[in-house]
């Protein structure tokens, strides 16, 4: 299987199946994590490919610092910051979750899987920074220095987020009647 | 709901758009250091003729009483200079156009 790497540097060189197969590769996934950002899944599937658009426009600029998920992750943060200056919207849900319905999730396969989807919106209730922080730990299996430079933080400040976003996670989850089991 | 390869046509009409903006920044950048670098120049040369035919040739009978534009009209010669730096930095830009036009070119061959 090729790298990430090779199928972008394939792509500036002209084959679209490359930037094909990195779509197939971290479309739904960017979309989830933007989503946590403007809770809304039509702007976030737009903002995925806006991410895509910015990333195939760059012309060589990635220097393998980090990884290429990363880096996508990164200008995918930055360009729903952007969406979300632009539009003055507050997109911030209270601590209760309120405008959370209960049982609903963004229509992704990804959240098909009943694990998933009880533990999304699981997540759901929870503080953005955690929510944001956990995504993506258990749907990326990111680490904290690739979640820190996709987040913009130090990579202190994403492990206490990691372990308060995990109290806080287990328990929602105890409490749905559910049984937290620490991956 | 798109399928993949509308998504990728999306992806596209998206990048081309983003360097249409680059590109447009850039040129404005090119525009301005280039018309600023001709006035530079052009202020510069004027300023040498001027001191040059002011104090004549050595040994000579050659006196010029206006010998820069500098001489007759200050104002008059600002103007004017501006005009031809602009036009000057014009003339560049459109070179730099044409060269990143032909870049693109090539690339795509």
């Amino acid at each position: 299987m090729k790298s990430d790497e090779a199928l972008y540097y394939e792509y500036l060189d002209g084959n679209d199946d490359a930037l094909g197969q990195l779509l197939t590769r971290y479309e739904e996934s960017l979309t989830l994590f933007l989503y946590s950002f403007v809770r809304n899944i039509d702007d976030a599937e737009d903002l995925a490919l806006d991410a895509f658009a910015v990333l195939a426009a760059s012309d060589k600029k990635f220097r393998g610092l980090s990884t290429f998920k990363t880096w996508l992750f990164a200008i995918g943060r930055n360009q729903a910051r952007q969406y979300m200056r632009k539009a003055r919207r507050q997109f911030q849900f209270n601590d209760n979750g309120d405008e959370i319905i209960d049982g609903e999730t963004p229509e992704l396969p990804l959240l098909q899987e009943e694990k998933n989807r009880q533990l999304y919106l699981a997540m759901e209730k929870l503080n953005e920074d955690y929510r944001r922080v956990l995504i993506l730990k258990y749907f990326q299996d990111m680490g904290c220095g690739e979640m820190a430079q996709v987040l913009n933080k130090s990579e202190k400040q994403v492990s206490d987020l990691l372990y308060r976003g995990k109290q806080a996670l287990k328990k929602e989850l105890e409490s749905g009647g559910f049984e937290y089991d620490e991956r | 709901m798109m399928n993949d390869k509308d998504k990728i046509q999306e992806i596209k009409r998206r990048e081309a758009a983003i360097r249409a903006v680059k590109w447009k920044r850039q040129l404005a950048v090119y525009g301005c250091s280039s018309a600023a670098a001709c006035l530079l120049l052009i202020v510069a040369v004027a300023d040498l003729f001027n001191g040059m035919t002011k104090e004549g040739v050595a040994g000579s009978a050659i006196k010029t009483e206006f010998g820069s534009v500098f001489a007759m009209s200050r104002m008059g010669a600002l103007v004017l200079l501006i005009v031809a730096a602009f036009a000057l930095g014009v003339c560049v830009t459109m070179l730099f156009t044409k060269i990143h036009d032909r870049n693109e070119r090539r690339k795509k061959l």
